[in-house]
């Protein structure tokens, strides 16, 4: 179905931050670009408030579900904790990540148990990882402004779909969002698309 | 469109992008299913999930059942009206419907069957693992073993007309990585027409006493051998390229198997067998057997496939090397990944070892799942703690309140299998002398509580079962238990059961909870204190949720003694530059924190109605 070439992305997050949405819109993106895809997810007990990934493999004529260790070349990070703990599996030698920079600690955190991990903490890690570049942005001011937090995800995805070397144009993942948002929600969704990548 | 509304609308021969799940739903609509029943249980939730939305317009009979046992009951009834069948379930739920599938065979079916029951390799959302295709063996089931959703959906669209020829009940084994990816899907056309119904008499058939039970194995053996026949003349066992070097997959390994193939560029200096369906015909055991001078097999879960080629080896008198996971070459437990199949064919080749990627890994906190901010359960647990103290044995069950375990709940001493903590319970305070107490949610209770809790009735066990009734599956996703509709009460059915004391109270009003406790503590025999809270998130889904004052600490009056974050383990409140604080966009205001602050530092940041 594609003569593109493969590309792997891998979803960070913390269960509920709308991860599943994310890789949702993507995969229809590349539907509507005629890129195949195929999205390995995480479900059930995994999502109350724990860790969850999505690998996402583009433009594979067949492919495994899972990417190989520390070959994937974009990670885009929902929460920067899960986006480290990711990173340190997949990341290819000079892979980019995009970091929403709220950091959201796992409960043994919060309650002072485990050590707190601070943004410069996780980017100085990213970097001896080998990151090649680290794109920030606080997609939750982003989303506010564009009218809610919950739409933080669209933020990031709107800040994916202007990265040079993600293979889906801003116009596919737009409609995508239009075929997969609920009708209530869809304004609120393409404002925060639009505003996380910069337009 | 709704996420996977395309199983329904999809035209014929475009390209979709489906969950395996949805691709399995898919497959079962273009064979014209009629009926579908299941329990729910990850990774096969969403085929219940989809079904429960689309039946009325797919012109599907739908139901989510008590229990397992239940489901494939009902959907093997249906099939003897002469409807094609769909059940779906995960592997451990195959096992509790293990009485009804063993004897399936022998009367066979009338309208295609097919059990879905979706394995767990690496046990990800499971408490064991463990391989269903055994059952093809052991209890006569043809199972099919996709490796991608593609496979799911035509494997799920053949078998049903497989299972009318054969008369056999099929299972479909898809695992964690089937279920759970998505990927690209080729549909096919929805059926014109679907079954005639109705069921015709034939006593001699249907009812497997002994007299009929010895032509029933006869013929079994008969239609068997037409399984495998039909088998071998499908396409599910594929073989490509060429050489001495022979490989047979099975399940998603063999997607690994086939990338790592084509990236070594050995397409045609490798044999490799695709196996996509159990029993493995003979015929194509044999004719791969004669080709190669080695084999090595890829597989996920016990060397299932791998004892089979070397039985066929042995039979054909070939004498040649068969590696898996019995010679090492393979672990023998958990999922593979695509380096671990890559690292195995490199070494089974002699090509050397790829680039080793070291993985340099830092010191990150854990974030395993925990119980919600104003999740009832929480409430249950610490105030049952509070009462019955921490020396009391606790068995908990299968949901949501699994997450109990650990030390600052501390609530799950014992956990087996759905409905198994009023059993556990009743063991070990006969054994011990000392009162035990089960948790268990409403969805499992009745899946299989009921004749546990009748069980321990009989032998007059000293045991309180705290039925955590939240009126939903949640753990799974929110579907429906028999709480949820208005048909059940559970005092009522445990009173019916024969237990005199019934207790039950809304976990949030606290002196009243706590009173019931101390009630069921200072009982004798069974007591049952139902604890009825509706769960938090499926209120907020369906909008029933009634707007609750989020919470806040008094930095005055807080002396960081820490009690509301070492009780109770609720991920709204956390510790930021040594003070306590909330959080009031996750605080669901269900006053918890504030009960068991001694300062009374913990306020509502608004005025509260006394009862949630």
């Amino acid at each position: 179905m594609s003569a593109h070439e493969p590309f792997d992305l891998i979803i960070a997050g913390v269960g509920g931050q709308g991860s599943l949405f994310a890789s949702r819109v993507i995969a229809q993106a590349a539907l509507l670009e005629g890129i195949s895809v195929r999205v390995a997810e995480t479900y059930g007990v995994a999502q109350r408030g724990g860790a969850v990934f999505s690998q996402i493999r583009l433009g594979y004529d067949v492919c495994g579900p899972l990417i190989p260790k520390k070959t994937c070349p974009l990670i885009l990070g929902l929460e920067p904790i899960e986006t480290l703990r990711r990173a340190t599996m997949y990341l290819a030698p000079g892979g980019e990540v995009v970091l929403n920079t709220n950091i959201n600690a796992p409960l043994e955190t919060k309650m002072g148990r485990q050590p707190s991990l601070d943004l410069p903490t996780i980017r100085t890690e990213l970097e001896r990882l080998g990151a090649g570049s680290i794109e920030e942005v606080d997609a939750l001011a982003v989303a506010l402004e564009a009218g809610g937090a919950a739409t933080a995800n669209v933020v990031m995805l709107g800040v994916l779909s202007s990265v040079d070397t993600f293979p889906l144009s801003y116009d596919a993942v737009v409609k995508s969002i239009e075929k997969t948002a609920k009708a209530a929600s869809l304004p609120n969704n393409l404002l925060s698309l639009a505003r996380g990548a910069g337009r | 469109m709704k996420a996977g509304d395309e199983v329904l609308q999809g035209r014929a021969g475009t390209t979709a992008c489906l969950l395996g799940n949805l691709a399995i739903v898919r497959g079962a609509l273009e064979a014209g299913v009629q009926f579908v029943s299941g329990y729910p249980g990850t990774p096969a939730s969403e085929i219940g999930d989809t079904f429960a939305r689309i039946a009325s317009e797919a012109d599907v009979l739908f139901e989510y059942s008590v229990n397992e046992k239940i489901a494939v009951e009902i959907a093997f009834a249906a099939s003897q009206a002469g409807a094609r069948s769909l059940c779906s379930m995960k592997h451990v739920g195959l096992s509790y419907a293990g009485d009804p599938i063993s004897t399936i065979p022998y009367v066979g079916v009338g309208g295609g069957m097919v059990i879905v029951s979706a394995g767990d390799p690496s046990a990800i959302t499971s408490p064991n693992e463990q391989d269903q295709r055994h059952y093809s063996s052991f209890l006569f089931y043809p199972v099919f073993d996709p490796a991608t959703p593609e496979d799911a959906k035509n494997m799920t669209r053949y078998a049903f007309d497989f299972s009318e020829r054969t008369r056999l009940p099929v299972l479909l084994r898809p695992t964690t990585r089937v279920c759970h990816t998505s990927g690209m899907v080729r549909l096919g056309q929805l059926p014109q027409a679907k079954n005639a119904l109705g069921f015709e008499k034939d006593p001699n058939a249907y009812v497997p006493i002994p007299a009929n039970v010895q032509r029933m194995r006869r013929e079994l053996s008969a239609r068997w051998d037409l399984a495998e026949q039909l088998l071998g003349e499908s396409d599910f066992f594929s073989h490509t390229g060429d050489g001495k070097h022979g490989i047979v997959a099975g399940g998603v390994p063999y997607a690994y198997l086939d990338q790592v193939i084509r990236e070594l560029g050995l397409e045609s200096d490798v044999s490799v067998l695709k196996v996509g369906a159990y029993p493995i015909p003979e015929s194509v055991l044999s004719e791969f057997l004669a080709s190669v001078e080695s084999v090595l097999v890829v597989e996920e879960l016990t060397p299932f496939i791998e004892d089979t080629v070397t039985l066929s080896a042995y039979r054909n008198r070939v004498q040649i090397p068969i590696l898996g996971k019995r010679t090492g070459h393979f672990p023998e437990a958990f999922e593979y990944s695509p380096e671990l199949v890559e690292d195995a064919v490199r070494n089974y080749l002699q090509l050397g070892a790829r680039a080793k990627r070291t993985l340099d890994v830092p010191e990150l906190p854990p974030r395993p799942p925990v119980l919600c901010a104003g999740c009832s359960h929480r409430t249950s647990f610490y105030l049952t703690r509070k009462v019955f103290g921490k020396k009391t044995v606790y068995c908990n069950d299968i949901g949501c309140y699994t997450l109990g375990y650990g030390e600052v709940l501390d609530s799950c001493d014992t956990v087996l299998c759905m409905g198994s903590s009023i059993t556990q319970a009743s063991g070990i305070a006969r054994m011990t002398g000392e009162r035990a107490v089960a948790y268990i949610g409403d969805s499992t209770f009745f899946h299989s509580g009921l004749p546990a809790l009748v069980n321990a009735v009989q032998a007059d066990d000293a045991v309180t079962v705290v039925i955590l009734n939240n009126y939903v599956t949640g753990m799974t996703g929110f579907q429906p238990s028999p709480t949820t509709t208005p048909h059940f009460n559970i005092e009522d059915a445990v009173k019916g059961l024969g237990v005199h004391t019934v207790l039950s109270a809304n976990p949030f009003e606290e002196d009243l909870a706590l009173d019931v406790l101390k009630q069921a503590r200072g009982g004798t025999g069974v007591n049952v204190v139902v604890f009825n809270a509706p769960c938090v998130v499926n209120e907020t889904k369906l909008g029933t949720r009634m707007d609750r004052p989020a919470y806040e600490v008094d930095q005055v009056l807080c002396n960081e003694c820490s009690l509301c974050v070492r009780l109770i383990g609720c991920p709204a409140i956390f510790i930021e530059d040594g003070r306590y604080v909330i959080d009031q966009e996750l605080c669901d205001g269900c006053d918890l924190c504030a009960s068991v602050c001694n300062r009374g530092a913990i306020h509502a940041l608004a005025p509260v109605s006394p009862v949630k």
